[in-house]
């Protein structure tokens, strides 16, 4: 489908979407889904049939993307989750899988509490960097100490297949026009659930190095993937900073 | 325009192992139809390639045949082709004598476009050995039917009495790294010499 354009960011300009740029490999998941639901969407970007009622696609469906779905579904307690975008599966050749959350964060002002002052709190509290997000101010912080955006450090919860976190990145950013809420952006790199690799799969015993350098390249590429963050307006137009001609 | 300028030309060096320079008319490359040069550019690159198949060959056949039926004028066209497994890209040399503010012409040769772009490129200024400064963009497009992006890579330069626009049609986002570093090369290599 063709884009609807772009306009120059101006004033008045107020967020009503967003765009990104997701590289080959991932599926995305629209918010407010059920697990259920969630389950079939990313079945039908895979070209994969859902799970069907007799259960026969359910264990290989399970192994491949039961982690990382069940967390994204799971931090999203306040139903504010925009979209997920989840690895297909362990990356090949690892254990590897990551999921990146984007979701809205209400936030309440007062006059003691505005939303930039919220921001640079995050860089005492969390020894975050301060950027610019689409044109605004935003942070990032590694690690998983302290809440997160998109619904705390809970670490999956009940029944879901257990998942060995390595990295967590986390943007928080202020939005176009909305002065009543932030945009957080979570990624989550973490190893598959060992006990039930896929058959196939390599062994429990990857080198932990390596997992750890494909955990930061993923790291890197989702850097990558906040670089083409863009605000679109209220008519799908894409809002860029950048000179028009 | 004096008598002087129209006697100058752009000479283009190219690496021969990377870019295929496409026929704008014949005789071109020592050949005198299609047909030679195309089984003798088929040749080249199947020697270069390791596992050149029968089917790669036969591709590349077919793509050549295309481009040596479609001869702009104003414009020289080269294909990336390292090796018969890559998928290629063209480039294309367009230029004609320069008109108008420097600035404002090389800023438009790199923003305007039949493709539209899902944002205007990021101009960076670049600095060429033979040409001087000139801009360079990186274009994304949305394309009707397909859910990635489509990236063309865009220079400009002033070269007296030309204006010169190269691109270089890479494909995916992923590519555009390795391509920047063979373009830049590549447009490194342009110089406007006296015609023989």
């Amino acid at each position: 489908m063709s884009a609807a354009g772009y306009v120059g960011r101006t004033a008045g300009t107020v967020a009503a979407s967003y765009s990104i740029v997701v590289p080959p490999g991932f599926v995305r998941m629209p918010g407010g889904l059920d697990a259920r639901e969630a389950a079939a969407v990313v079945a039908a970007q895979l070209g994969e049939p859902p799970a069907s009622e007799t259960g026969a696609a359910t264990p290989d469906w399970r192994l491949r993307f039961g982690s990382a779905l069940g967390r994204a579904l799971a931090a999203d307690v306040h139903g504010r989750v925009l979209d997920s975008y989840l690895t297909a599966g362990p990356l090949p050749g690892t254990d590897v899988v990551c999921s990146i959350v984007v979701a809205t964060v209400p936030v309440t002002r007062s006059g003691h509490a505005d939303l930039d002052r919220l921001l640079l709190r995050r860089v005492a509290t969390h020894g975050a960097e301060a950027f610019v997000l689409a044109g605004d101010p935003a942070v990032v912080w590694d690690g998983f100490g302290g809440d997160t955006a998109s619904g705390g450090k809970s670490d999956g919860g009940e029944g879901v297949a257990s998942l060995t976190p390595l990295r967590r990145r986390t943007v928080l950013a202020r939005i176009a026009g909305h002065d009543d809420r932030l945009i957080s952006l979570v990624l989550t790199v973490g190893v598959a659930a060992r006990t039930e690799a896929a058959p196939g799969d390599v062994d429990a015993d990857t080198d932990v190095d390596a997992r750890g350098r494909v955990a930061d390249a993923l790291v890197d590429v989702f850097d990558a993937m906040v670089s083409t963050f863009r605000w679109r307006d209220a008519e799908s137009r894409l809002v860029t900073d950048r000179p028009l001609a | 325009m004096t008598d002087h300028d129209l006697d100058l030309d752009l000479l283009i060096g190219h690496d021969p192992d990377v870019w295929v320079p496409l026929p704008a008319t014949w005789p071109h490359d020592g050949h005198r139809a299609p047909r030679s040069w195309i089984k003798a550019t088929v040749r080249a690159v199947a020697e270069r390639s390791e596992g050149a198949t029968r089917a790669s060959r036969s591709w590349l056949t077919e793509v050549l045949s295309a481009l040596a039926r479609w001869s702009p004028a104003d414009e020289r066209r080269y294909l990336y082709l390292p090796d018969i497994a890559t998928p290629p890209s063209l480039l294309r040399v367009q230029y004609g004598f320069a008109q108008g503010d420097r600035d404002t012409a090389l800023r438009a040769m790199v923003l305007e476009s039949d493709l539209a772009p899902i944002e205007p490129p990021v101009v960076e200024e670049i600095e060429t050995t033979d040409l001087g400064r000139g801009l360079r963009g990186v274009r994304y497009s949305a394309v009707d039917g397909d859910d990635g992006l489509f990236a063309t890579l865009v220079y400009a330069l002033r070269a007296e009495p030309y204006d010169v626009r190269i691109s270089c049609q890479v494909g995916g986002p992923e590519g555009v790294p390795a391509m920047l570093a063979e373009v830049d090369h590549f447009v490194d290599g342009i110089s406007v010499v006296p015609a023989e």
